[in-house]
């Protein structure tokens, strides 16, 4: 589990999270809600050790965060960014590769067990027919499972990932969806910041709904997905509707 | 792959022999450990010559894929750094002091250090690649504004045309002695430059990922800095400057070994002293009363080339 206590982040002179105390639990989708410059963002890199909180700390299974070696971190957590476009057009084995780094000494050559979990990462993301292509010959919904597939193949407790579907059409974001929800059932602790409020509702286990870097709620979907609550955080009126089952959010 | 390998080692074989061979006088190998003349030659001036070809060219085939990957840029090379003209004006400095042989030498590795200290200063603690190249851009600038400022001061026509044709770049005339100063800095750069593969492969997916697994960005800004500054250092204060090597062998080689950055290391050095060797090969050979300083028939060959290469990438991208 990770744990925040009283974290705040900084970014330049600007306080972006502000006091957060609230814990995440493996096993379950945490998607993180709020209005743009909200804070999502910049909780994550806190969370994936790319900012230094101001104050506060991260407990990671009780072990404070920043005290952690940057490799022993890497290993335990698997951080997605929000677009990034490979520099180079490796082949999609070689980008999957890329998770093992923290499993790998400098110098050294990888094992028969990080060759081994780059292909069930590959197979788990359904892009083994694709291990010898070159990342810029894919399609943007392939590049998308590719990149899943270099967390994936990180074997790490926890996965981060920023707008997953962003630039995706719906077909290729329940594919990621359903790649979210499997790593969660799997039993990693699975974070997402997300601004599609409709696939936030069908994937999360737990809600966070972040304002001007506070939470304006936190808990089970169910319980923290509210009329007023969406109000309070983004200031605008939306329905929440329940068509057989499936919850919608209609703006107004 | 590894018969691509392979061959990129028999091509270096090859323009190594070429080197060692080609000039207005041809020797055969019969005569290379005779007592004759071209005996002499070749241990007084070939050896000297095509040993440092290799080794410049190497370092800077190497420093150019290296700075590439760190900058995820494919125009970067050593001169965008500033660290050639750094060197550079060590040199020039030297040359106006009426200094030579070790003490350009020296005189070129202290500028190249000079460069290496600012561009981390500048660049700051936390700063990624693109502080680093902005910072190497204002040294590439200053140091260049610097040394046209020293040769409109120089004292007499003299020195002002040995300062030029020095900056110029060339491989003629060096001696054993050059081989032995400049190789023990390019091996120690070479190393620095050699280990920042992994990082750089982590680099392809941008700043933010590579630090989530575990890249440690301040160390790796260390060793591309120390490991270009010591390298392409003691190849300018050898050589002057020789431009290009670092732009297109990368570029040469990714076509030929794929994009991957640590892969692309080795292959670079290699594809970089091919290309050193050959041109400065076909230098000596140009009919003329002089030779084309190697510096210029590197750009010669190279814009012409790059030209070609960047027009071929359009092709393949439409």
């Amino acid at each position: 589990m990770i744990q925040l206590e009283t974290l705040s982040v900084h970014l330049g002179q600007r306080l972006v999270v502000d006091d957060l105390s609230l814990t995440l639990h493996r096993g379950r989708v945490t998607v993180i809600i709020g209005p743009n410059g909200a804070g999502k963002t910049s909780l994550l890199r806190a969370l994936a050790c790319l900012v230094r909180p101001s104050s506060g700390k991260i407990l990671l299974d009780g072990d404070t965060l920043s005290d952690l070696k940057a490799a022993e971190r890497a290993r335990r957590i698997g951080y997605l960014p929000q677009n990034g476009v490979p520099a180079w057009a490796v082949t999609v084995r070689d980008m999957v590769a890329l998770g093992r780094i923290p499993y790998i000494g400098r110098f050294a050559a990888p094992t028969a067990h990080d060759d081994a979990a780059v292909e069930t990462a590959m197979a788990d993301a359904d892009i083994l027919h694709l291990a010898d292509r070159r990342v810029d010959s894919l399609s943007g919904g392939e590049r998308a499972r590719a990149k899943f597939a270099r967390i994936l193949a990180g074997e790490s407790d926890w996965i981060l990932a920023d707008e997953p579907l962003a630039n995706l059409d719906p077909p290729h974001q329940r594919d990621t969806l359903h790649l979210l929800r499997q790593a969660a059932q799997s039993g990693k602790g699975v974070v997402v910041v997300l601004h599609q409020l409709n696939a936030a509702a069908r994937l999360a286990d737990d809600l966070l709904l972040l304002k001007q870097g506070r939470t304006c709620g936190f808990g089970p979907c169910s319980e923290v997905l509210t009329q007023e609550a969406l109000m309070t955080t983004f200031g605008m009126a939306m329905e929440i509707v329940n068509l057989d089952g499936r919850t919608a959010i209609l703006p107004l | 792959m590894s018969m691509r390998r392979s061959a990129l080692f028999v091509l270096l074989a090859l323009s190594f022999l070429l080197s060692l061979m080609a000039g207005k006088v041809w020797i055969a190998p019969a005569d290379w450990f005779s007592a004759s003349p071209g005996g002499w030659i070749m241990a007084e001036l070939r050896l000297p010559r095509a040993l440092l070809g290799l080794l410049v060219g190497g370092v800077l085939g190497l420093s150019g894929a290296v700075l590439q990957g760190y900058l995820r840029n494919p125009l970067a090379d050593p001169t965008v750094v500033g660290v050639s003209s750094s060197a550079a004006l060590g040199g020039v400095i030297a040359i106006l002091l009426g200094i030579s042989g070790l003490g350009l030498f020296g005189f070129a590795m202290v500028g190249a250090a000079a460069s290496v200290l600012l561009l981390l200063a500048l660049s700051g603690r936390e700063g990624g690649p693109l502080a680093f190249i902005l910072a190497g851009m204002v040294l590439a600038t200053l140091s260049g504004a610097l040394t046209a400022l020293l040769i409109s001061l120089a004292p007499n026509p003299f020195a002002t045309s040995e300062i030029i044709a020095w900056l110029m770049g060339a491989l003629t005339d060096r001696t054993m002695d050059d081989v032995f100063h400049a190789t023990p800095f390019m091996a120690l750069g070479a190393l620095c430059l050699l280990s920042t593969g992994r990082a750089l492969d982590a680099l392809t997916l941008g700043e933010d990922a590579a630090r989530s697994l575990g890249i440690n960005m301040t160390r790796l800004q260390l060793q591309v800095a120390l490991g270009t500054g010591l390298a392409v250092g003691a190849s300018v204060a050898v050589t002057g400057v020789v431009g290009f090597v670092g732009l297109i062998v990368p570029h040469i080689m990714r076509r030929w070994v794929g994009e991957r950055p640590s892969r692309l290391l080795i292959p670079s050095a290699i594809g970089g002293a091919i290309l050193t060797l050959a041109a400065d090969s076909a230098v000596r050979l140009i009919p003329g009363v002089g030779e084309v300083r190697l510096g210029i028939a590197m750009s010669a060959i190279g814009a012409p080339f790059f030209l070609l290469l960047l027009a071929k990438l359009r092709k393949g991208a439409a």
